[in-house]
Order: C-alpha cells, then sequence, then structure tokens
C-alpha cells in the first residue's frame, strides 16, 4: 500500500512522481520557487493540475489524461490535510475551536469535537492557549496549534509545508523534536527548503531542481 | 495642498452648518412631531429596513458569485449591478415602473392575480433595493476578494464541505465588511427620492417616505421643512459614525 502520485504542471515547471509506502514520511526538498508548495497544493486539492494522478492504496485522489480530463476528488473528501506555510489559524475563532475544526466539519457532535481538540492540544503541550485568540499566540506557539488542528482532523495523509518556517530559533528544536514525535507512524510529505529538516523528519527524499528529470534517492 | 483641502471640506461642511443654524430649537419638537411628519419618520424606517434585509438576502450571493466563481459574463453582470450608483434615481424609477407597474414587462403578470405593486409600500421598497444593492455588494465583494480563499482552501483540507466552508469560514471572515455594506444600504434606502417619487407615488402613510415629505413641507412650512432634514442629518451621522472605521477599510482585515 502506497501513496503514489505524478504531478505535472508545466507552467511551473513540476513534473514529480513517487510511490511512499503508506505510514512512511516523504521530504521533498529542492531551492525556493522550484514548486515544492504546487506538489503539496495538488495533492491537498486545492490546485487541478493539467494533467497527473494520485492515489492513497486503492483510493484515488485524482486521475487526469493529458486534456485535463477524469477523476478530481475534493479537497474535503481526501482524507488529505494540509499544514501550510503560514499558520494559517481561523482568526474569529478560539484556539480550542480551531482545532476542533476538523472533527465537527466531519460530522462530530461539539462536545465530541472540542474533547479530541482539548486531548491533541495536550499532547502537543498546548492546551495551556486553549481560550486564546490566535493573533495573541507567537510564530512558534500558533504553529504549534496549527499542527494540532491537522492532526485533530484524523488525515490518512499529513501534508507540511514548510512547517518550522515561523518558529524563532529557540522554538525550532522543540517543535522539530515533536514533529519526529508525530509523524513516526503517518503517512507524510514534508516540504523544506532545510536539508537539516528533512533529514530529521523524513524516511525517503525527493529532489526537485532545475534539471530535466528529479531524481529520487532513499 | 492645504488650501484646496479645506475648500473641500468647507463644500460639505457649509451647507450642512447652513441647515443647524436655521433650525428653529424652539419649536423642534412640534414641527417633528406632527402627524404627517411623525408617519413618515416611521414609513421611512420601516421601508429602509426591509429594503436593507433584501439587500443582504439577495446581495450575499450575488457578491459570492462575483468573488469567488469566474465565467465569461462576470464583467458584464457586475457593471449592471453597478449601474443604479451612477443612473440618476428618477430613471431608474421610470424603469422600475415599466418593469413592474400595471402594464410593466412582470408587473402585468402580477396583475392578472389582483396584486399590483406600484404606489404601494412595497413599490417604496423595491425602488430603495434597486437603488441600495450596489453598495452592499460592492461592499462585500472587496471584503470577499481581500480576505482571500487561503482560509476557505485549509477548511476543505480539514474535511469541511462548501456549506460548513461558507458558514463557519467565509461568512464570519467577512462580516465587518457585510455589515458596513448593510449600513451604507440602510443609509441610501433612508434617502432615497427620485426612484420612489416615480415609482411609488407620495401619499401620506403609504409610500411618503421622510425625503418626499421634507420635500412637501418646504413649499407650505420651511420651518418643519428644516426640522424634518435636521432629523435626516442626524440619523446620517449616527449611520456614519456607526460604520465608518469599517466603511472606508472594507475587507481589511477582520478583528
Amino acid at each position: 500500500m502506497t501513496l503514489s502520485f505524478r504531478v505535472r504542471v508545466e507552467d511551473r515547471g513540476v513534473d514529480v512522481a513517487h510511490d511512499l509506502p503508506l505510514g512512511r514520511t516523504l521530504g521533498i526538498v529542492g531551492p525556493n520557487g522550484i514548486g515544492k508548495s504546487t506538489v503539496l497544493e495538488v495533492l491537498a486539492g486545492l490546485l487541478a493540475p493539467p494533467s497527473g494522478h494520485a492515489r492513497v492504496g486503492p483510493r484515488v485522489l485524482f486521475d487526469l489524461d493529458d486534456d485535463g480530463r477524469g477523476q478530481w476528488v475534493p479537497p474535503h473528501q481526501r482524507g488529505v490535510t494540509l499544514m501550510a506555510q503560514r499558520p494559517l489559524l481561523f482568526p474569529h475563532l478560539s484556539v480550542l475551536d480551531n482545532v476542533a475544526f476538523g472533527p465537527r466539519s466531519q460530522g462530530a457532535s461539539r462536545k465530541a469535537a472540542r474533547e479530541a481538540a482539548g486531548d491533541w492540544l495536550a499532547r502537543l503541550d498546548a492546551d495551556r492557549f486553549a481560550a486564546r485568540r490566535p493573533d495573541s499566540l507567537s510564530g512558534g506557539q500558533a504553529q504549534r496549534v496549527a499542527l494540532a488542528r491537522a492532526l485533530a482532523a484524523e488525515p490518512e495523509v499529513l501534508l507540511l509545508d514548510e512547517p518550522l518556517a515561523p518558529v524563532d530559533i529557540e522554538g525550532k528544536a522543540d517543535l522539530r523534536r515533536l514533529l519526529v514525535d508525530v509523524l513516526g507512524e503517518r503517512t507524510a510529505v514534508v516540504v523544506s527548503h532545510d536539508p537539516w529538516d528533512v533529514q530529521a523528519l523524513a524516511d525517503e527524499v525527493l529532489e526537485m531542481g532545475p534539471f530535466p528529470n528529479s531524481r529520487k534517492s532513499n | 495642498m492645504i488650501l484646496p483641502a479645506v475648500l473641500g471640506a468647507l463644500v460639505v461642511a457649509v451647507p450642512v452648518l447652513g441647515l443647524v443654524v436655521q433650525v428653529d430649537f424652539a419649536g423642534f419638537w412640534r414641527l417633528i412631531s406632527s402627524e404627517s411628519s411623525v408617519a413618515a419618520l416611521w414609513l421611512s424606517l420601516r421601508t429602509a429596513a426591509a429594503s436593507t434585509a433584501l439587500c443582504i438576502l439577495l446581495g450575499t450571493p450575488l457578491a459570492l458569485v462575483l468573488a469567488r466563481s469566474d465565467f465569461t459574463a462576470k464583467r458584464l453582470v457586475r457593471s449592471l449591478i453597478l449601474l443604479p450608483l451612477v443612473l440618476p434615481p428618477v430613471v431608474g424609477g421610470i424603469a422600475l415602473l415599466h418593469a413592474f407597474g400595471r402594464a410593466g414587462l412582470v408587473g402585468r403578470y402580477f396583475e392578472v392575480f389582483g396584486f399590483s405593486v406600484a404606489f404601494t409600500t412595497t413599490a417604496v421598497v423595491l425602488a430603495q433595493t434597486f437603488v441600495s444593492l450596489p453598495f452592499l455588494v460592492v461592499g462585500l465583494e472587496g471584503a470577499l476578494r481581500s480576505a482571500g480563499t487561503r482560509y476557505e482552501g485549509l477548511a476543505a483540507t480539514l474535511g469541511a464541505g462548501p456549506g460548513t466552508v461558507l458558514h463557519r469560514i467565509t461568512l464570519p471572515l467577512v462580516l465587518p465588511g457585510l455589515a458596513s455594506g448593510a449600513v451604507l444600504a440602510f443609509a441610501r434606502s433612508l434617502g432615497e427620492f427620485g426612484a420612489t417619487l416615480t415609482f411609488a407615488g407620495s401619499l401620506q402613510g403609504v409610500t411618503r417616505t421622510l425625503p418626499l415629505e421634507i420635500y412637501l413641507q418646504r413649499e407650505t412650512d420651511p420651518a418643519a421643512a428644516v426640522a424634518l432634514s435636521l432629523v435626516l442629518v442626524a440619523v446620517a451621522v449616527a449611520v456614519v459614525g456607526i460604520s465608518a472605521p469599517r466603511a472606508f477599510s472594507v475587507g481589511g482585515r477582520p478583528g
């Protein structure tokens, strides 16, 4: 069982493919502007590529032929959650309700969703922020909450776009350790321009570079 | 720079000042509490509230479609919606009459069911909605555009379907923009004159709103007209006071 994908977005110079066994973490590295985030957006369903395909096990995320026709599952039905480059916590909701948003949207009662959110915040050592408003958090705190929110949605595949970028130096080591912990048995794709982060987090590496065919290495 | 700026401010301030110094404050209460004045004020408040509600109900989906979808006729649709902003209200009134009047394009079918719109309170509300709708749509569309789609996309990857995203993310994020759009629409409805007079006429208690009453009183009792005008100025100042901080930063970061 793998997460297998091929993403082609010609006008952004993106053409990558990979097979990732479920339960492992893929790191995508490469210089800025090479289209790493584009790959995540396509997998999340926020950007439709001209062609390509992706599957999680037998389940199709999208399968588009060269004319862009075929299957395209909308983002909310993919079980693929994106943690974007900026925390993007919903500014009108408390930290607790931000984290409860995923379970609540997937049909949990308000009470159950808040309980799940509380558990996740506690696991990530962020429960003391529960009642706060997102704009009162520091970059590192907000990113921790964003991680809790992504995990609370119980995604089958977790996508992380430069998860350590908005965090200051002191917070970085903490959050990196936390990520290593939660990504353990999870299927995840991490984008980073920092080789250290990728080395710490990823089991496999996909390198995107300014050469015609992307290399693959283990 | 300073001199033209001061002149610009004076263009607005002097007429208002001229009105205020004319007011007969001793007889103010008597002037504005006559039966016809109270009827006009009450009618104005009711119809403006109704048309604001209609603007919100019809304008919100319109703004969403304009801000979030892409179709070829979009520019045309947007220009059409903006038309009442630049159209003389009396022309709007004539257009409404030919659409919803007794012999109008749509109105003739209403007649079949013994239902007539022109020269009723419904016509007042319709005229006000016609002229006010662009204020709400423009304000809300701007708010939606500057709020962007990042939060919406992220919410979708957390498992929220389009309906959930709309009512838990999109609408709460643009609530300040919606509120200031609604306040401006209310103010525009309250001041509506030309389209109302043309399409709804001037029947006391039925279609004679405050601006029409002021215009009529001016012929017979100028002091009453001035006093009633001050009431409208007070309402306008209150409206701007409530909405101005937001109205001029429509779509700015909420919260």
